[in-house]
């Protein structure tokens, strides 16, 4: 795969969830996060959550405008965490337990990362 | 002693009798209410910093007003409104789908007339095929704007102007919103099947937060000292109304907020922040209290600023369709990010509110689906529910 080494040194441990999960664009992370399985959804949670501060200090070095593409898809990954944290955290399934349809509104801010 | 308000419907007059249903499916009404309510109200179409530069526009449907409104900074640095409509055989003037950009002028795609940005009539191809005609006569309609708080209103037809129309609310703010420091950083929009007012009526009480929301604030807004979630603050206005809700100030960060609660104060989900509820204008939670955690300032018909502890701004929007259909739109507005932290934690505090507004939407179908059946005529409201039972006195008002 080409994303073998796409992750600043020190973070290979979240190479796995690349793929899937570095995103970057809200619409996106929110549909990906819809089709997945919790198990998915609990291995990022996993993987970054105990990273997260790690991460956070790793990527306020760089200007948000001017990332390394590695440090960028850091941010990604991060950014899918941020998208799943209720699932996890809150809903305990990948979507809100009871909600109005998600396709239905529309995410008209979306700066992608 | 509990220093939260108690007899709210007594203290401001209003009768404590069931409230009728008619009102949100009656299509007479709804017709009622486009002509003596949202004919000569003042709404919000944007903000003032959405078009900084002259010929910088925003396009907004009105469907109430069978309109669609074209705001633009002239190139005097004046905004101006416009119904989006060239006046010789009445196309828009901007393509489908287009809600804002920045123009020297506006062409109409169909025969080529062309308008400056102050709404001037400017060329007509083979002018002189017309009868008696004089570009000077055959501007753009314009409509009344003004602006209040960094916020552009429109009227179709006021009786009184702006600040006689917000009153209690004119002078509340000092300022406050009126910078470009609050960026948008979401904008949530849907086409909702229900009445304007059982949409409304969904955000301006907090009684349902413990059952609809009660996955998502575990301890935030009902907890053992406020188990039902009753508010800390709430006035009635002559048209407009207040309401200030309380947040739980020991809530327990999940393991994600921790991480976050490092780097940003901007963390949706930490409602009550002593330290941001003081030296705020009078109007920013207004009962002074330390656990205050966001203000609802219902802006009659149709508009609501939410003012929180732990974001400055967020706007709420409900614009009627027909009777039984509403536009909802929703922002939320923060400082810039500076960093990833803090880009991470506006990322987490829109994800949240979304997903809690997705919650507050999924009644309002099922709601209006049965509301028309006749097996109730009306609804008992508490005397938590005095914003509800305030914005129906209103309207009813008005329409006598």
């Amino acid at each position: 795969m080409e994303s073998s080494n796409s992750l600043p040194p020190g973070f290979a441990e979240l190479e796995p969830f690349v793929d899937q999960w570095a995103i970057s664009t809200e619409v996106e992370r929110n549909r990906v996060r819809r089709n997945s399985s919790m198990e998915e959804i609990r291995g990022l949670y996993k993987a970054v959550e105990p990273r997260l501060s790690d991460i956070i200090e790793y990527l306020n070095e760089f200007p948000l405008d001017d990332m390394p593409d590695d440090a960028r898809q850091l941010l990604r990954l991060a950014m899918s965490t941020m998208e799943i944290t209720p699932a996890v955290e809150l809903y305990r399934q990948p979507d809100v337990v009871h909600a109005f349809d998600a396709e239905r509104v529309e995410i008209l801010v979306d700066d992608p990362v | 002693m509990d220093p939260r308000p108690t007899n709210l419907t007594h203290k401001y007059g209003m009768s404590t009798e069931p409230m009728p249903l008619e009102p949100n499916i009656s299509a007479n009404y709804f017709e009622q209410e486009r002509e003596k309510v949202f004919t000569h109200s003042w709404m919000n179409i944007g903000r003032t910093y959405d078009i900084p530069n002259p010929g910088d526009y925003l396009v907004k449907t009105i469907d109430v007003l069978r309109t669609s409104v074209l705001i633009v900074r002239g190139r005097d640095h004046k905004i101006r409104a416009f119904h989006n409509m060239c006046r010789h055989r009445g196309n828009k003037l901007t393509a489908p789908g287009i809600e804002m950009g920045s123009a020297k002028g506006f062409s109409c795609a169909f025969h080529g007339w062309t308008y400056d940005p102050e709404g001037n009539l400017v060329v007509v191809p083979d002018e002189a095929e017309f009868f008696d005609f004089d570009k000077c006569d055959n501007g753009l309609a314009p409509i009344e704007c003004d602006t209040w708080e960094g916020f552009i209103f429109i009227a179709k037809a006021p009786k009184e102007s702006l600040q006689s129309w917000l009153g209690e609310f004119y002078d509340r703010f000092e300022g406050y919103f009126d910078t470009p420091d609050y960026v948008r950083v979401s904008y949530y929009r849907a086409e909702v099947n229900a009445n304007w007012k059982v949409v409304l009526d969904a955000f301006v009480e907090a009684y349902h937060a413990p059952f609809l929301h009660g996955g998502a604030y575990p301890d935030q807004l009902s907890w053992e000292d406020n188990r039902f979630a009753h508010l800390l603050g709430a006035e009635m206005f002559e048209r407009h109304r207040v309401l200030s809700i309380e947040g739980n100030p020991d809530h327990d960060p999940s393991p994600i907020e921790k991480h976050l609660l490092k780097y940003s104060d901007q963390v949706f989900t930490l409602l009550a922040n002593p330290e941001k509820s003081k030296g705020l204008p009078k109007g920013i939670n207004p009962t002074r209290d330390d656990k205050w955690a966001f203000d609802i300032n219902v802006i009659f018909p149709n508009f609501y600023i939410a003012s929180m502890s732990v974001m400055p701004l967020v706007t709420y929007h409900f614009w009627p369709v027909a009777v039984d259909r509403t536009v909802w739109q929703t922002e939320h507005y923060m400082f810039a990010a500076k960093n990833a932290g803090e880009l991470l934690a506006q990322q987490y505090s829109k994800v949240f509110a979304r997903d809690v507004q997705r919650e507050d939407l999924i009644t309002l179908e099922n709601t209006q689906s049965v509301l028309a059946s006749g097996a109730f005529t009306t609804m008992p409201l508490s005397d938590q529910e005095v914003a509800v039972r305030h914005g129906y006195k209103v309207v009813e008002e008005m329409l006598r």
